[in-house]
């Protein structure tokens, strides 16, 4: 891959629709990563023998010792998937035709898919092929669905906007990880005069572990339901009389 | 970092990353966020100094930082439009906005000077004043920022303010949590010329040498403590003695220390005893079980009661094969210990102690030993927190704590030693009924029933046996099992008077050594058999030698590499397979092939698991296939 280019994804494990054969994603962060990875082991076309943070190559042996003992598999298998104690836990995988590489991330704040391509393509089939597995939302839509928003008025709103933008802050919160910058757009939104836009922010700077905003936030907020919702992000007592 | 120039900024991350990307600023490294770490990037200027970045989540704020106040002269340009603030503005900023007391601006102007405050040595001597008066600050969200925000300034103004922090519910917790963590983080730092670390990465560095004992026992001295700093000492001394290294400093800083011993506090003599089980624990675990008994045996006298000393001692004996002294010290030490420590404990000693005994051919003494142990394992759950038994257990955590199946086993090896094979049938009978497949008790039950002359039940129980024999049963004994079990079937049989059938069961078991593994009398019946079976007259490439030699290689390699499972589960399987087609009829060219394949796979599985496990790469291990290559005639 000469020149490659990232595209991010944040996948909305909370707001995938779930079928039969599709359970939904576990709530738990953990779970949820799990079941991402294993989605995309098993999708055609992706190399199933991933990769963790340790390693920033593909250590897997190439090419494999055939037979291979299950022991042995396992035992490079655990060797390939640890993980660095200072990053956050990822598994990297390779699509088989394009050698594209795809990289699951699990952060406090939700999951990540970063896809590295070649600039000069668009996203290949065994690519396309992988994202219709899951609910990956690319970053370039959460943008423009904030953006969209911000912009409409207050009585604009509607219950279709205010999902998205309780998914765009819940992406965001997973995109902006390691990124102060998403403060200045959470002090924005944490004005808007409809409590759900305000709740959606509380969440995302709750994933993001903002405290010192949450406690700003807390000054501020009449919304007596809110104000509860950051006491106890806050791990502060709530007022009697408040659930 | 007393000249650091340091700059809290309001969020831009990006704008930072632009500047800093410029000619001039080079990205040296960066560390993501992690649940434990902040976002980092350090960059280095055209003249080498460096500048790090950082951004923290839980102040909402971004550092900019660098040992060389010249390095970030060309920021003044931002410092100047306030979007980069210094630590001096920052108070200031606090001071202002705690007099027109705007809480916005209260909590961004105390974490940028908090943060900022964080990376230089000394406190600005106004900010205790500030912090006291937002401990008392009306809004609660301005007070638990506060004491957020002091958890960054690990100073003693700090720790004197937390101590009288006004109290309230919301925020008690805390201020204890921070309490604790300053007062243990006292605790265990020490001084220590030209060094300045906690207690436990010192001792992270184990194995540690002379120097680093004598350099502890020191520091002990220093602080008062002559007890712990003479356990220390008599480690060197001990190191020092096999090392050829001086003695005389040492001997006369323990002439020093033992004398100052006699007046030093029942602290310093508990912990002392501590550090002491410890040390020798380490000792063992290094192989070095002589240092263990010099040791104690010059602790012994001033360590007083010694009881994890002596078991220590006897632990070290037990290394060094001195079993008779290990058994006899053993039984000297239980019934203190059972007095001390928890019942699994006294147990799990009780065990190991009855189990020497037996080896040592003692089965009367061991069941004496065994008789202390309630025999249905009542002991389970009870828990004793008392400093001794926790000590006796970290002693006692070298050797398994043995189970339920474990206890039958022994009793029953104790039974048959002291001529009750009734009684080790019935502990046998008990352990199979729980794990009917358990071959080593259905080898141990047909010596039993022979024994008896319960023949039928023999014969049942030798079938029963080699079909929970596993092929690692098989290859790890010295005499393969299966052979024993065929021996003991075959004598069965002809105590049945089934002579014809028992000499064709003997004709299947090939390895002769069973004949003399046994030990049991063969009838006459028997004996040309016997002839037969010790020369050896398979015509086939694959004979018993070969059987015999895989056995051999196998079970070597396999028990070296005990603490590597994968490779355990690969070889076990590679020698399985090959002493499987060793019992097969064929082709021996078709066999040959076969092998050697296996031995190609094998040797081409073990080069890749030897670049994550160095137990694949050891030399012995490619020896022992090398040996299978030969056996197999390559």
């Amino acid at each position: 891959m000469t020149s490659s280019l990232v595209h991010r994804f944040y996948l909305d494990t909370d707001g995938a629709p779930a079928s039969l054969d599709r359970p939904p994603f576990s709530s738990d962060l953990a779970a949820a990563f799990d079941e991402v990875a294993r989605r995309v082991a098993l999708a055609p076309l992706v190399n199933p023998r991933a990769w963790g943070g340790a390693h920033v190559e593909d250590p897997w042996p190439q090419p494999l010792p055939s037979p291979l003992h299950p022991a042995v598999e396992q035992a490079i298998r655990r060797h390939a998937e640890k993980q660095s104690p200072d990053r956050p836990a990822q598994l990297t995988f390779r699509t088989q035709a394009s050698r594209s590489f795809l990289t699951v991330i699990a952060l406090e704040s939700g999951l990540l898919l970063h896809v590295r391509t070649d600039a000069s393509l668009p996203l290949p089939a065994d690519v396309t092929g992988v994202l219709a597995g899951l609910p990956a939302v690319p970053e370039t839509e959460i943008l423009s669905d904030l953006a969209r928003i911000q912009a409409l008025s207050p009585d604009q709103l509607t219950e279709d906007t205010i999902q998205l933008a309780h998914r765009g802050l819940r992406g965001l919160a997973a995109l902006c990880y390691e990124d102060l910058s998403v403060l200045t757009l959470l002090r924005q939104l944490a004005q808007h005069p409809r409590r759900e836009i305000r709740a959606a922010v509380l969440s995302a700077a709750s994933l993001l572990g903002l405290r010192f905003f949450l406690l700003e936030l807390l000054l501020t907020e009449r919304d007596p339901a809110l104000s509860h919702l950051l006491r106890v992000a806050t791990h502060l007592p709530s007022e009697p009389g408040v659930s | 970092m007393t000249d650091a120039l340091a700059f809290a900024t309001h969020p831009t991350q990006q704008t930072l990353i632009r500047l800093l990307s410029q000619p001039g600023y080079a990205l040296v490294s960066s560390q993501p966020r992690s649940p434990h770490r902040f976002f980092e990037a350090i960059f280095r200027t055209a003249h080498g100094h460096e500048i790090v970045y950082r951004q923290d989540h839980i102040l909402g704020i971004s550092l900019l930082y660098t040992r060389q106040s010249a390095s970030l002269s060309s920021l003044d340009a931002l410092l100047g439009q306030g979007v980069l603030v210094d630590l001096v503005t920052a108070q200031r900023a606090l001071r202002q906005a705690l007099d027109l007391d705007d809480p916005a601006a209260i909590l961004l102007a105390l974490a940028q000077t908090c943060g900022l405050a964080s990376l230089h040595e000394d406190l600005p001597v106004e900010l205790p004043a500030m912090l006291r008066r937002l401990a008392s600050h009306a809004h609660l969200p301005i007070r638990s920022a506060t004491l957020t925000a002091v958890a960054y300034l690990p100073t003693d103004a700090i720790t004197d303010l937390l101590h009288t922090w006004p109290r309230e519910p919301a925020l008690s917790a805390e201020i204890d949590r921070q309490l604790t963590l300053r007062a243990a983080a006292k605790s265990v730092t020490v001084e220590i010329p030209a060094l300045k670390l906690p207690l436990t990465e010192i001792f992270a560095d184990r194995p540690v040498g002379i120097q680093a004992h004598t350099r502890r026992s020191l520091m002990l001295q220093k602080r008062g403590e002559p007890t712990r700093a003479l356990v220390e000492l008599y480690a060197a001394l001990a190191l020092s003695r096999r090392a050829g290294a001086p003695l005389y400093p040492h001997m006369l800083r323990a002439s020093i220390l033992k004398a100052a011993v006699e007046t030093s506090t029942a602290d310093d003599r508990k912990h002392a005893l501590v550090d002491a089980v410890q040390i020798l624990l380490q000792f063992l675990a290094q192989g070095e079980p002589h240092i263990v008994e010099e040791i104690c045996a010059a602790l012994s006298p001033i360590l007083v009661p010694d009881l994890p000393l002596r078991l220590c001692r006897a632990s070290a004996l037990l290394d060094r094969g001195r079993t008779t002294d290990a058994a006899a010290l053993l039984s000297d030490l239980l019934p203190a210990i059972a007095g001390l420590a928890t019942p699994q404990v006294f147990a799990q000693l009780a065990f190991l102690t009855a189990q020497t005994l037996v080896d040592l051919g003692n089965a009367p003494g061991a069941q004496q030993i065994v008789a202390q142990v309630p025999e249905a394992q009542a002991v389970a759950g009870a828990t004793v927190d008392e400093p001794w038994a926790k000590l006796l257990a970290l002693v006692a955590a070298r050797y398994p704590q043995p189970s339920h199946r474990d206890w039958l086993f022994l009793r029953a090896h104790i039974a048959a030693q002291i001529d009750r094979p009734d009684r080790a049938h019935h502990y046998l009978n008990q352990l199979l009924a729980v794990e009917p497949t358990a071959a080593d008790a259905w080898l141990a039950q047909t010596a039993l029933l022979l024994q008896l002359r319960a023949f039928p039940q023999a014969l049942i129980a030798c079938e029963a046996g080699e079909e929970s024999l596993l092929p690692l049963d098989r290859m790890l004994e010295e005499v393969d099992p299966r052979a024993i079990l065929r021996l003991r079937r075959a004598l069965a049989l002809c105590a049945l008077d089934q002579s014809g059938e028992a000499a064709l069961t003997l004709a299947l078991s090939d390895d002769p050594r069973c004949l003399t593994a046994d030990g049991t009398p063969l009838p006459a019946s028997l004996a040309p058999l016997v002839d037969e079976l010790t020369s050896d007259a398979s015509q086939t490439l694959l004979t018993s030698d070969l059987r015999m030699g895989l056995r051999r290689v196998g079970a070597a390699c396999i028990r070296s590499i005990e603490h590597a499972p994968a490779l355990r589960a690969l070889l076990v399987d590679f020698f399985a397979a090959l002493l499987r087609l060793s019992d097969e009829v064929s082709d021996n060219s078709i066999l040959q092939s076969r092998a050697l394949s296996l031995l190609a796979s094998v040797e081409a599985q073990l080069a890749w698991l030897s670049h994550i496990d160095e137990h694949a790469a050891t030399p012995s291990l490619h020896a022992a296939l090398a040996d299978v290559a030969e056996l197999l005639g390559v």
